[in-house]
């Protein structure tokens, strides 16, 4: 009864049911997808032998081995400093492709050499042939094999365990035999699963990749063809799409054409506790951000000069693998910072009303907490890099996947802060909430922040214990599915709100976006999730599967570029009708520049870097880096500093506001962002893949190659450019951040839901439409 | 002749034609309401809703500056690599192909520069 006269009492949604039906349909297949790859990796993931032998009958290596060999790589950071099956880091080699190149080399040489084409075509067939019993678990290996193994266990020893450092890691990075050895058995199981065939099939586990001659690895059939039907999912889609658009005027864009606003002058709206402590939360932001942005550039050092920073050793504190862990965790650490004030920041102004009771102390409280976890990780990545922690590692040092390298202890407290963070908002808008049907914003956008931590928490699945590949489908749960998509999703709902409480989109247009983006990033992003697993061991169904949905990302970023002008122009125009000045100016200019590196960097060298068969010879290469960069940065870091300018636009007075620092702000970061693209990443990640296939991905990814003098001067040339990203774009946004701290306590108090008003309507042509907080007029305070 | 020095110079031209490429879309109307795409949701609509904008609304105003200003960036890095490479490779045949594209790149960049400015 009681929930009848709630029910009754809702704002029905101003959107037909069909929407919300299809955007639940295409969801839930995408989901399905999602979970029947996951069973098809766990079913078809290459085995873990219980012994390895040789055909002498000497037990060259266990599973044991292999599995210990793992905990090693990870705890060690190892896979920040190169990467296993194409994972990883850029600066050290892909120790998968390696291992099976001078494994190859050594039993080639061991056969005859390679002026004998018997000893090559022996060789090959040592390789190819699968020669695991699934029945013992036992595999077989030649005798040429096992020797090669024990020579490669001293080449390992001598490149880990070097006294004088000079390569990335830290002098005498692992020293312990039996970890090298441990290490080598591990390296040695990623070689046989990449050659040997699976079984009644003609690639193999990894669907032949690395490329490697030596072995007879090649693309496969698969790799090909579906990178062929990729394209044409690519060019079908986007056709398919811009025609129903233009056909049928899905979105139907038009603001609020016949009214003129009036924007509320910014140091006339009233703040929140809640909101006042977001001030905290961005300086936080910009202060990671800064701390990024300089382990990024000691990261870099390394590519241009391996052997000091200056004259300074540095491998010696601060080793390649442990900034660029640094570099990649702050790299989320600060965006959801940002994410999660801009959260806090638009509850009161969604809801216009004061705070409920101690809000402002639960979002210090989480800063609090926030805080203690960057810190903490970071700490304890450092001290599990040199061996601390002992079997408690992997919780609460080095976990070593990129990406979540945070201790398991701190991860799980991340995903209890954002939940937290979740129910903060939830107090917030709970009063709304109950008179709001559940297709309307107010919950969309609270739909999309719960989604955070759920999907992040899937991350916590990642086990060490795990086989490598099952470990890669959790991580990229976090990688991928909660990065691209649901911070996307997440981020469109923020986006579209703004827009709406700012007066110048339709709440209908807002909801017509939202429900859109759920049907595209369904359609392409959850299933495409796959184009991450193409060579790490899973079937080749999952490969296909990633490469035709995955083409279909960047459809909805081409169009969702467009849409990002349709609405900033819609802003446009009530700016300049408006007798008050648009106070967004450059939150705005920060959501342009997301549309621009969306459509470059996520679009354009996303898809460079996604046909199967490009990838097979790129993968871990500067190519990739450069469509991390582009898309990371260019499209999440403009969007979180977007939400930044736009909060501290309100925190900070207005004869304190300055346009300039923003401008060079904006500028900077662009321009250093565009430098570090045009003028290193791009041209270095195409000459890496030219040398790939030309020479072989094997020397692509040495650091002879990666050092030599032309690639050594396009990475000097990345200088200017760095410095004046850090310089000019990242301090003046700490600047601004440390004077929305300072102060934020001169807005007055909120008295009355017009003080959270951030517009007025002056004149109305057409009839009065309910906005986001579906109130157009000033009431008293409830 | 070292194969790096064609590269470059090849390079320096793709980051050129898209240098001018930007600049060029700086100063078309780029709105998808201006696109022939739209031309059924306009009449849907019964109405042109920008036929009364002129481009220097904002954030029109900007866009010029927003495309010439990366396009500035692409010229300036294609006058900086075949530059960069000179220092290791000065042969005649190298200066012959890496010193027109720097010059090329330069005066294209002073030309970006001098747009933006005015």
């Amino acid at each position: 009864m009681a929930t009848s006269t709630v029910t009754a009492t809702r704002r029905p949604s101003s959107l037909s049911k069909g929407w919300v039906q299809v955007a639940a349909l295409v969801a839930l297949s995408g989901l399905f997808g999602l979970v029947l790859m996951g069973w098809m990796t766990y079913q078809s993931s290459p085995p873990t032998p219980k012994q390895v032998v040789s055909t002498a009958g000497r037990t060259v290596f266990t599973g044991t081995d292999i599995r210990a060999g793992q905990d090693v790589f990870l705890r060690n950071g190892l896979m920040e400093y190169g990467s296993i099956f194409g994972h990883g880091a850029y600066l050290g080699p892909d120790f998968t492709a390696d291992y099976l190149h001078r494994s190859a080399q050594g039993v080639l040489a061991a056969y005859g050499g390679a002026a004998s084409d018997t000893a090559a075509q022996r060789t090959r067939e040592d390789f190819k042939t699968n020669r695991y019993d699934a029945a013992t678990g036992v595999l077989t290996i030649s005798d040429a094999q096992a020797r090669v193994f024990d020579d490669l266990t001293g080449h390992y020893g001598e490149t880990l365990g070097a006294p004088n450092g000079r390569r990335g890691l830290r002098p005498n990075a692992i020293t312990d035999p039996a970890q090298i050895r441990q290490l080598t058995a591990y390296f040695a199981w990623s070689a046989w699963s990449s050659a040997a065939n699976r079984p009644g099939k003609s690639y193999s586990y990894t669907n032949n990749w690395p490329p490697e001659p030596l072995v007879n690895n090649g693309p496969s059939a698969d790799t090909v063809v579906w990178s062929v039907l990729s394209l044409i999912a690519l060019l079908g889609g986007t056709g398919a799409l811009f025609a129903a658009f233009g056909r049928w005027n899905w979105l139907g864009w038009h603001g609020r054409e016949t009214q003129e606003l009036r924007f509320t002058e910014p140091q006339s709206v009233a703040l929140t506790g809640s909101q006042r402590a977001t001030a905290w939360f961005f300086f936080t932001m910009a202060a990671l951000f800064v701390v990024q942005t300089l382990v990024g550039a000691a990261s870099e050092h390394y590519r241009a000069d391996l052997g000091s920073f200056f004259g300074i050793p540095l491998d010696r504190w601060l080793p390649y693998n442990l900034v660029r862990t640094w570099h990649v965790q702050l790299s989320l650490f600060w965006v959801s910072t940002s994410f999660l004030a801009a959260g806090i920041f638009l509850v009161p102004m969604i809801v216009r009303r004061r705070d409920p009771k101690r809000q402002g102390a639960l979002a210090y409280a989480l800063l609090g907490a926030l805080v203690v976890v960057v810190v903490g990780s970071m700490v304890g990545e450092l001290a599990g890099m040199r061996g601390a922690f002992g079997a408690l590692w992997s919780w609460f040092g080095m976990q070593g996947f990129e990406y979540l390298d945070l201790g398991k202890f701190w991860q799980v407290l991340l995903t209890i802060g954002m939940a937290f963070w979740v129910v903060i908002l939830w107090r917030g808008l709970r009063k709304r909430l109950a008179a709001e049907s559940r297709a309307n914003l107010p919950w969309l956008f609270f739909f999309a922040a719960l989604a955070l931590p759920v999907v992040y928490a899937a991350g916590l699945l990642a086990q060490h214990t795990d086989t490598y590949v099952v470990t890669d489908y959790w991580r990229f749960m976090v990688v991928h599915l909660w990065v691209e998509d649901f911070l996307e999703l997440f981020t469109t709902v923020m986006v579209a709100y703004i827009f709406v409480l700012l007066g110048v989109v339709r709440e209908k247009i807002a909801l017509r976006v939202i429900f859109l983006d759920v049907v595209l990033y369904s359609a392409g992003g959850v299933i495409g999730t796959a184009h991450h697993w193409y060579f790490s061991g899973t079937p080749a169904a999952v490969l296909a599967m990633g490469a035709f949905f995955s083409a279909f990302e960047v459809i909805p970023l081409t169009f969702l570029t467009v849409e990002a002008w349709s609405f900033i122009r819609l802003g446009a125009r009530q700016e300049s009708r408006s007798a008050a000045a648009f106070p967004h100016r450059w939150a705005v200019m920060f959501l342009v520049a997301v549309g621009f590196w969306n459509f470059l960097g996520a679009g354009v060298f996303g898809f460079l870097v996604n046909l199967p068969i490009v990838s097979y010879y790129e993968i871990g290469t500067a190519l990739t880096a450069n469509h991390a960069h582009t898309a990371m940065m260019g499209v999440y870091g403009m969007l979180a500093i977007g939400f930044a300018m736009f909060a501290l636009r309100y925190l900070i007075p207005a004869d304190k506001w300055s346009d300039k620092l923003a401008r060079t702000s904006f500028w900077s970061l662009n321009i250093g962002l565009a430098w570090m693209s045009f003028v290193t990443l791009l041209p270095l990640g195409v000459l890496q893949l030219y040398h790939s296939v030309n020479v072989g991905y094997y020397d692509a990814r040495s650091l002879q190659f990666i050092t030599n003098g032309t690639n050594g001067l396009l990475e000097w040339l990345r200088l200017p450019g760095d410095v004046v990203f850090i310089v000019g774009g990242a301090l003046p946004l700490l600047w601004m951040a440390f004077q929305g701290v300072r102060y934020r306590g001169r807005h007055h108090d909120v008295l009355s839901e017009a003080d959270l008003q951030l517009f007025t309507e002056v004149e109305a042509h057409e009839p009065a439409e309910a906005t986001a907080s579906g109130q157009l007029s000033a009431g008293p305070l409830r | 002749m070292d194969p790096i020095v064609f590269f470059v110079a090849a390079y320096t031209g793709v980051l050129l034609v898209a240098a001018a490429g930007l600049h060029r879309l700086g100063r078309i109307d780029t709105s998808p309401w201006r696109s022939r795409v739209l031309a059924g949701h306009r009449r849907a609509i019964g109405a042109v809703p920008w036929r009364e904008r002129s481009s220097a609304d904002w954030p029109h105003s900007e866009v010029p500056r927003l495309y010439t200003g990366i396009g500035a960036v692409a010229a300036a890095a294609a006058a900086v690599l075949p530059a960069g490479l000179l220092v290791a490779h000065h042969r005649l045949p190298e200066v012959a192909v890496l010193g027109p594209a720097t010059v090329l790149a330069l005066w294209f960049l002073g030309k970006l520069m001098a747009t933006l400015r005015s």
